[in-house]
């Protein structure tokens, strides 16, 4: 089966740095992937470029077999959705107003939003557990919201691919695992998801694959069972320990 | 605090008042003329050779159309430059459009040259360009107080260089304040058709584009959300910057309506384009048009004067509320 995004070959420069060598990665339908990394390794960068919105200075991302670079970006904005970092959100805009945003690139220019928009944005409200925020404005949310906010946009956009930088860093511990249960969910509707994560233990818990962006270069163990000390290790360039805990699951931390 | 009325409301309100007004303004003057006169010049019921019907229809007809005109597109033209540099205090006055606007004017008045309206064009693109320059981020993106204190650098460098101009070309003093605080007492029908004109591109730009702008001044990674930034930001701040040239170019620099005008609608209907677009046009109209009949009571100040006079504090207000 076709993958839902593939790159290949893709190179960034950042100023006099190559910040992504040579990177090749496909992400298929119902798998959610993991990406892994030190600070300043790139992952933004990857996923910038995987999405069409950031610098790339060599290679070819496909989306479900078409080059990103043919598309319009109203094209690609239904095809791929981003969760960014930062929401950024400095307008008072309404939370459901924003939401909304993530309907425009599949609705007409001029046509009005549907009674069908406004379920997909209700529902992405849902699933994000702020069903009763829309008449609040994004920019008096906490940080925590702001985020899941940022998130039912890139739900309500409905596309097959779904990057998120870093979803869950200004997200409780019970929020965030709503979160994984949500990505889990999604999984499950055939979706292709490339996550940016910072906790190892989210990536060992949830993801269907583990990858770490080192050098500019991804590592990809041969499955998430393989993630080890040394390799965790080799990565963050810190010691680490990886416990078994009952129910099969793992907790890696670092030693200080 | 979301109180977001609906559209109709507010637009039928507004275009009552600016009707209102628009027949308002013609009856005030040297020469007072009723209202039911005013109707009966516009409606033929007064005859042609009548003093009353020139007064009306050559002198303070065109007047208030040009105004009110050139208040929608400095009110229009504020909530785009607003919306796609991300900057509440974006409007052609801050960011020095206007006085590059200006400058273009002057420069071509003085030297004689014609195509007075393309010189003022250049001359607003060059400033946005050299404000832009000196005002983006490390990150491509404006950070937001640079670009205004860039805007106002670039603003009062320009002021002082057509003020030097037109000085050194030995202009009547009226001249230079024409230039740097705005008057219509020179309006005729042509500039009201051109502003008009310029009015409608404003608000036609500000609603086919009123999703794009939505995304952009929401803060949020634009292209990811399906907008070409480059192009849709480049298509808006020329058009924009070209209206706003085409008002300078015949009334001069006039401050704080592009300003003021969006900030209080935003108040009322919150910042989503489609009913903040429409409805800052009317109320910038609605704005120029009464600070111009006071500027004309007043025995021709420049309305500059009375947009900063009046804008300028209730700006302080606004920004004293929104701490």
């Amino acid at each position: 089966m076709r993958p839902l995004l593939s790159l290949e070959g893709v190179r960034v420069t950042l100023g006099s740095r190559e910040v992504l060598k040579k990177i090749d990665l496909e992400v298929a339908a119902g798998q959610v992937v993991a990406l892994l990394g030190p600070n300043g390794s790139g992952k933004s960068t990857l996923l910038a470029a995987a999405a069409g919105i950031g610098r790339k200075d060599a290679g070819t991302v496909l989306v479900e077999g078409d080059d990103l670079d043919a598309l319009t970006r109203r094209e690609a904005a239904r095809r791929i959705a981003v969760v960014p970092q930062q929401t950024g959100f400095m307008t008072p805009f309404t939370v459901m107003e924003t939401v909304l945003m993530g309907r425009f690139p599949s609705a007409g220019r001029f046509s009005r939003l549907t009674a069908g928009d406004r379920r997909a944005a209700e529902a992405s409200l849902e699933a994000v557990d702020l069903s009763s925020f829309g008449e609040r404005l994004v920019t008096d949310l906490s940080g925590g919201e702001a985020q899941r906010v940022a998130i039912a946009r890139a739900l309500a956009q409905q596309t097959k691919v779904l990057l998120l930088d870093e979803p869950v860093s200004a997200l409780d511990p019970r929020h965030a695992i709503a979160v994984f249960r949500l990505l889990d969910g999604l999984r499950g509707e055939g979706k292709g998801i490339l996550v940016a994560l910072h906790d190892i233990n989210y990536a060992l818990r949830f993801a269907d694959r583990v990858l770490f962006l080192k050098d500019g270069l991804l590592l990809e163990p041969p499955s998430p069972r393989a993630v080890d000390d040394v390799l965790l290790a080799e990565v963050f360039q810190t010691p680490w320990s990886l416990e078994e805990l009952s129910g099969g699951f793992r907790a890696a931390f670092p030693l200080v | 605090m979301s109180s977001r009325g609906g559209l109709a409301l507010p637009l039928v309100i507004l275009s009552a008042l600016l009707a209102v007004a628009l027949l308002w303004v013609i009856t005030v003057g040297e020469v007072p003329i009723p209202g039911g006169d005013v109707l009966g010049v516009i409606t033929g019921r007064v005859p042609a050779s009548d003093p009353r019907s020139k007064i009306v229809l050559a002198i303070r007809l065109p007047r208030a159309l040009a105004a009110a005109s050139a208040g929608a597109v400095l009110a229009g033209s504020g909530v785009i430059f607003q919306g796609v540099l991300l900057n509440p205090l974006a409007e052609p006055y801050t960011l020095g459009v206007a006085a590059g606007a200006a400058l273009g004017a002057s420069a071509a008045i003085t030297l004689g040259l014609p195509f007075i309206s393309a010189f003022a064009f250049a001359g607003s693109i060059a400033a946005l360009w050299l404000v832009w320059l000196l005002g983006r981020g490390s990150r491509g993106r404006a950070s937001p107080s640079r670009l205004i204190l860039a805007g106002v650098i670039v603003g009062s460098i320009l002021g002082s260089v057509i003020t030097l101009m037109e000085a050194l070309a030995g202009e009547q003093v009226g001249a230079i304040v024409l230039w740097l605080l705005g008057s219509f007492s020179l309006s005729t029908w042509s500039h009201a058709a051109r502003s008009t004109a310029m009015a409608a591109v404003v608000l036609a730009l500000g609603l086919f584009w009123a999703r794009d702008l939505d995304i952009l001044s929401s803060g949020a990674d634009a292209a990811s959300l399906g907008v070409d930034e480059r192009r849709t930001s480049g298509v808006l701040l020329l058009g924009s910057s070209l209206a706003t040239a085409m008002v300078v170019s015949m009334s001069g620099v006039i401050g704080f309506v592009g300003l003021v005008v969006p900030h209080l609608v935003r108040i009322v209907v919150g910042p989503a384009h489609r009913r903040l677009m429409p409805l800052s046009v009317l109320g910038g109209a609605l704005l120029l048009l009464l600070a111009d009949t006071a500027a004309r009571s007043l025995g021709e100040l420049p309305v500059g004067v009375i947009t900063a006079l009046v804008g300028g504090p209730l700006f302080c207000f606004l920004l004293w509320r929104e701490r």
